[in-house]
């Protein structure tokens, strides 16, 4: 950024860059032994943490404040905007996102500070490269970029970000992100010290912590999706949705992976290739998400900011280092002799965690498919999202026998023995339940499958949990989450199956049937932000209620923006979503050149001239381009000047002119190099007989709620997990002091 | 062999298998009118409205009937079921995703792109970055009848 002064925020960057490179480079010597480097290790990540909290607050101050000098400020928020909004405009663009995220890593790093065994210094300095990186990218992008001349109001946020939600999900989120960073690290600094025991030992607690917040940050991001954008769904298969789930998956396989190791010394090498594998999964998510490589194909917007080269070298950087040492040195904690035996509990996890990993490594297959179709076809395409569904749906059965069958298999069982009599009452269920669902109407036989899958896995699980947690909860944590993953998925296939949806026209004032509904639209009601509520009276199953669905033209995203209007009842949420409202006759339309005559909506139209008002291009004093158009012929012949302004600050605005007699004449799409206008004309006498019409999609989600419970006690499940962990790090287990005893025993 | 080296490679290359040949019916990169005909399968096209005067809107049946020309001038009727996408007449683009059966395009999905800002040469106004999620992008509007179902 040459011609950009020094200031406060970007003199700080830089001093943070230094400390905590010099932070690193302690952390690396005395990580090598030299103990005498541990307490300037300390001062300086302290430093080095505090550097970034000043640059968050400062950021923070600059957006509270209004600080239009600075290009940030100003792209992000704006004096109209709430407080807790202006706030959340911190995290509105990359910048400041890069900063959350370097600073969010500094504090959970510090976590490692508390590990006490040998690979703490060595795993802060791994850990560090992260925050490094990051202060690197912030030197190119800063949030602290001064504009030339400072704004008199900001751009304002995205609307759709304007919600409670998004004070909290993105940073939630990052969170997420930043803590897969703590496994990553353990893991290499566990393979230059080759301490099996302190990695079983240490691991666990980080990478629960890691599936928890994740987990949170993307439900999130579910509920916000359902709530505000108003296509009826919490999960699209987004990239950006994606990009946090497939790192997520990686840590979940690692979970149960490590669960393995612990018990029987087997998979060593996995755990750490996870490790390495789920934090490279956050950097080439992040990669995609925000190079703009992917800009074409996603309905979130990405702005390239010039740093695909930083990023792809954040990338590269942490893939060689991590897999170039773990092909190196992994060989060390191979176990050749480890087998799992067939019908045993390790067994099952093992293959819970290759299946966790298929999905992980497919769905981003299918987020990748832009870049992939280019390199083998030439032409770049993108999968649509039934492709997750389909990959997603076998393997999810595959998960749900697995679950179901985890309480009952032990540990190095060799033979299925009782098995299936054990298992028989909950297959029952399961299939009871599958015979249910095809009596109510479904057909797919992969929902069917899924059907008895998650019953299977529910009954199985709840009795579990009951007998368990009479030895207290945590040590029915695993059951827990499997009991919430099951409850979650029986919500997921009943609305996706039994829930009904249908678009319906509603004149004013007229009542329509639709689902056993009736609707009324009563008209529009303004709200003070501009958004404009729709007022739609229902009656139905037994509730009377208002349905006030918000439907409007945003300028920031130059696009109608629908919130739905969410009713929930115990059993079911009746969703109603605004397609479009169309206050004004259907008008007919003509693309004329100048010069050009033709006919529109009957009438006889001549395009003459382009008019121009205020100077082109000059949006901060605002300026128009009319159509001089001649509508009739002879002595009937008006002449009107339809036209389109632009104003920063209101965006685009169509100026419709009347026509005498009633009707009028709007200039639609307007190519000015062809020199050509869309004239749209609606003929005297048609605006009168037009009623206002709003069009809205009503659909029923039958048991949706089951979707928030099952994720919400899928995760209290890990926490309970995290619990557990911490009680047991000290102890010891069984199959490490067997694997450290083969250790002692190497050549 | 160990069953757990039988059962894993199974499950891999079952995935791999599988995964791919998904991919590959998933994938829908635009293609020509011609090819689209020939298909029948489901595919993606992209063209310019033939005539924004003759598009024709059933609003009691929700269903809309217009033509798509490509950028081989090739013309092919397309027919929506949904609600007509506002402003649809002034589209600059529209993409069609769905398939071609009895004579026209049934489309199951449709992408319009609008001109929805006067744009002078050299002025570009940055549009928003979330860092999760920003919603609609600059100027499409994405209709689709049937809501997405499942996670």
């Amino acid at each position: 950024m040459h011609g950009t002064p020094i200031n406060f925020g970007i003199a700080l960057t830089w001093t943070t860059l230094v400390v905590a490179l010099s932070a690193s480079a302690c952390a690396l010597l005395w990580g090598q032994g030299r103990s005498a480097f541990a307490r300037p290790a300390r001062v300086l990540y302290l430093l080095q943490a505090l550097g970034l909290a000043t640059l968050a607050y400062w950021l923070a101050h600059l957006f509270l404040t209004h600080d239009f000098r600075y290009a940030y400020v100003a792209n992000y928020s704006s004096r109209a905007m709430e407080k807790r909004y202006v706030f959340a405009s911190f995290w509105g663009g990359q910048e400041g996102t890069f900063l959350l995220w370097a600073l969010w890593s500094t504090l959970l790093a510090s976590l490692l500070f508390r590990v006490r065994n040998r690979l703490a210094p060595t795993a802060i300095f791994f850990a560090n490269w992260s925050p490094i990186f990051l202060l690197l990218i912030l030197t190119a992008a800063s949030p602290f970029r001064l504009l030339a001349h400072a704004a008199a109001d900001g751009a304002g946020l995205n609307p759709l970000l304007q919600d409670p939600w998004m004070t909290i999900h993105p940073p939630t989120l990052f969170l997420g992100y930043a803590s897969l960073i703590l496994p990553f690290a353990l893991a290499m600094a566990t393979l230059v010290h080759r301490d099996e025991g302190a990695w079983i030992r240490s691991a666990p607690p980080f990478v629960l912590l890691s599936t928890v917040i994740l987990g949170t940050g993307f439900t999130m991001g579910g509920m916000w999706a359902y709530k505000v954008l108003g296509w009826g769904g919490f999960w699209g298969w987004d990239p950006v949705e994606n990009a946090s789930l497939v790192p997520w998956l990686f840590n979940v396989a690692l979970l149960h992976a490590l669960l393995v190791q612990r018990a029987t010394g087997a998979l060593g090498r996995t755990t750490l290739f996870l490790a390495l594998t789920s934090y490279l999964f956050v950097l080439y998510g992040s990669f995609l998400t925000r190079s703009g490589v992917l800009a074409d194909f996603s309905v979130h917007s990405f702005v390239d900011l010039g740093l695909s080269g930083f990023l792809l070298a954040f990338l590269g950087a942490f893939a060689i280092a991590g897999y170039g040492m773990w092909l190196l040195r992994s060989s060390f904690f191979a176990r050749p002799s480890a087998q799992l035996a067939a019908w045993s509990r390790e067994f099952a996890l093992w293959l819970g965690m290759l299946v966790f990993s298929l999905m992980a490594v497919l769905t981003m297959a299918g987020t990748s498919a832009p870049l992939l179709s280019r390199l083998f076809t030439g032409t770049p395409g993108n999968v649509q999202t039934n492709y997750y569904n389909a990959v997603n749906g076998p393997l999810g059965l595959l998960v749900c026998l697995l679950v179901a069958l985890g309480p009952l298999v032990r540990w190095r069982q060799e033979a299925p023995g009782s098995l299936l009599r054990q298992a028989l009452p909950s297959l029952l269920v399961g299939a009871l339940a599958a015979v249910l669902a095809f009596a109510f109407g479904m057909h797919s036989p992969m929902s069917l499958a899924l059907v008895f899958g998650a019953l299977f896995a529910l009954t199985a699980n709840v009795a579990i949990t009951l007998k368990a947690a009479r030895r207290g909860l945590p040590y029915a944590a695993g059951y827990v989450s499997h009991t919430g993953l099951s409850i979650l998925l029986v919500g997921v296939l009943s609305y996706s199956t039994f829930g009904r949806q249908r678009q319906v026209s509603l004149p004013k004032g007229q009542t329509v049937d639709a689902l056993g509904f009736k609707l009324r639209y009563d008209g529009t009601v303004a709200r003070p932000d501009g958004k404009n509520q729709l007022a739609i009276a229902v009656d139905g199953e037994g509730r009377k209620f208002d349905a006030r669905p918000v439907l409007y033209f945003s300028e920031f995203n130059q696009g109608v923006m629908r919130n739905p209007h969410v009713e929930r009842f115990w059993s079911h949420d009746v969703y109603i979503s605004p397609i479009e409202l169309k206050t004004e006759a259907d008008a007919a339309g003509i693309v004329l050149a100048k010069g050009e005559s033709g006919t529109a909506s009957g009438l006889p139209v001549t395009f003459e001239d382009f008019e121009r008002e205020g100077t082109m291009g000059d949006v901060q004093q605002g300026f128009a381009i009319r159509a001089r158009v001649k509508v009739g012929e002879g002595a009937n012949a008006t002449i009107v000047r339809p036209g389109i302004s632009m104003k920063a600050g209101y965006g685009m605005t169509k100026l419709p002119a009347d026509l005498p007699g009633g009707g009028s004449v709007t200039l639609g799409n307007v190519d000015p190099n062809a020199g050509t206008a869309q004239i749209l004309v609606v003929p005297p006498g048609g605006a009168a007989a037009a009623p206002e019409v709003l069009a809205v999609e009503l659909s029923t989600k039958p048991l949706i709620g089951l979707v928030w419970v099952g994720m919400c006690t899928l995760l209290f499940g890990a926490a309970l997990g995290i619990r557990r962990r911490l009680a047991l790090r000290s102890a010891v287990t069984q199959g490490a002091v067997a694997a450290a005893a083969r250790v002692a025993a190497a050549p | 062999m160990k069953p757990r080296i039988v059962i894993g490679s199974l499950l891999v290359l079952l995935s791999i298998a599988f995964g791919v040949t998904a991919f590959k019916q998933s994938l829908t990169p635009y293609i020509s009118f011609a090819e689209a005909r020939r298909s029948g399968a489901s595919v993606q096209v992209n063209g310019v409205l033939a005539d924004p005067s003759k598009v024709r809107y059933d609003a009691g049946r929700s269903e809309l009937v217009f033509a798509l020309k490509d950028d081989k001038n090739e013309v092919m009727d397309v027919v929506y079921k949904g609600v007509k996408p506002v402003n649809f007449e002034m589209a600059t683009n529209v993409v069609a995703i769905g398939n071609y059966k009895d004579g026209r395009f049934a489309a199951d999905q449709l992408l319009v792109k609008c001109p929805s800002k006067y744009q002078a040469e050299g002025e570009s106004k940055a549009a928003a970055s979330g860092p999760a999620r920003s919603g609609s992008p600059a100027s499409e509007t994405p209709a689709t009848p049937a809501s997405s179902g499942g996670k």
